[in-house]
């Protein structure tokens, strides 16, 4: 990715670029567990995702059922 | 195809351990962003907050620009939603900041005490500065990011990009000018 080139900076601007050096050179770094903290969490997740969305497709089922069970019974009763 | 497009490829399909990669590839950008912006603090729950979210959206990746891109937009809305709900995130780097400094203090050599001391006074500077100024100053000051990219992270224009850059350097000089401590900083 290209980059436009900045205007030179000013004496001020050019000190503030030395005094972030050391913020550069040693960052903030995460736990070492992080990556398996959040692969965990995506898995639980992602499996709850899962059974919700076979249990919705559940009682979408059930309820169509239940319309077309209904639906005959009324259809029965009728003379 | 890069490797991320096809870990994306791959998590989407369900490979979880291809998920677990691309944490291990973002994890030290995407913390340190967060960590930038919120404070070292709250920057783990707020990167796992991001990488869950992308984990979640991923069917809306699109691939048009990096992965890295995408991922850090996400994190860069997680920690600026997790500023403003916590308008007192200024306090919380100083208290870190000084607990940390009290219990290492007699064990450390004075020049790196120094240094360190240094190093903590502007991390807190820089958590001064407004969460968007702060935002721009930290991708492209201490990320090295291209324009290009911190206008597409922080979904604004570029010209918007270089002006809170230029403001941002100005707001942190200023802030460090009014500091006690001599930042030699010339006029």
């Amino acid at each position: 990715m290209t980059d436009e080139p900045e205007d030179p900076p000013t004496p001020a601007e050019a000190r503030l670029d030395q005094l972030l050096k050391p913020l550069r050179a040693e960052p903030p770094r995460p736990e070492p567990g992080m990556a398996l903290a959040v692969v965990r969490t995506a898995r639980w997740q992602s499996a709850f995702r899962g059974a919700l969305r076979a249990a919705s497709q559940l009682v979408v089922a059930a309820a169509g059922v239940a319309r077309l069970v209904v639906g005959r019974r009324s259809s029965r009763s009728r003379p | 195809m890069d490797a991320d497009s096809a870990l994306v490829r791959r998590t989407r399909g369900g490979d979880l351990r291809a998920f677990e990669e691309l944490v291990e590839r973002h994890r030290d950008v995407v913390f340190r962003v967060a960590a930038r912006i919120v404070g070292t603090r709250e920057a783990e729950d707020v990167s796992q907050d991001a990488f869950l979210r992308a984990f979640h959206r991923l069917g809306s990746f699109r691939g048009e620009g990096s992965f890295r891109s995408w991922l850090l937009q996400i994190t860069h809305h997680a920690a600026v939603n997790a500023v403003a709900r916590r308008r007192d995130v200024a306090d919380t780097p100083a208290v870190e900041a000084a607990e940390e400094l009290d219990s290492s203090a007699s064990r450390m050599p004075a020049e790196r005490l120094e240094e360190r001391e240094r190093r903590e006074r502007l991390e807190l500077k820089l958590i001064g500065l407004s969460p968007a100024h702060r935002a721009v100053l930290v991708l492209r000051d201490l990320e090295g990011l291209t324009y290009d990219e911190i206008a597409g992270i922080t979904e604004v224009p570029l010209g918007t990009v270089k002006g809170r850059l230029h403001r941002a350097r100005g707001e942190l000089i200023e802030l460090l000018r009014t500091n006690t401590y001599d930042w030699e900083l010339p006029e």
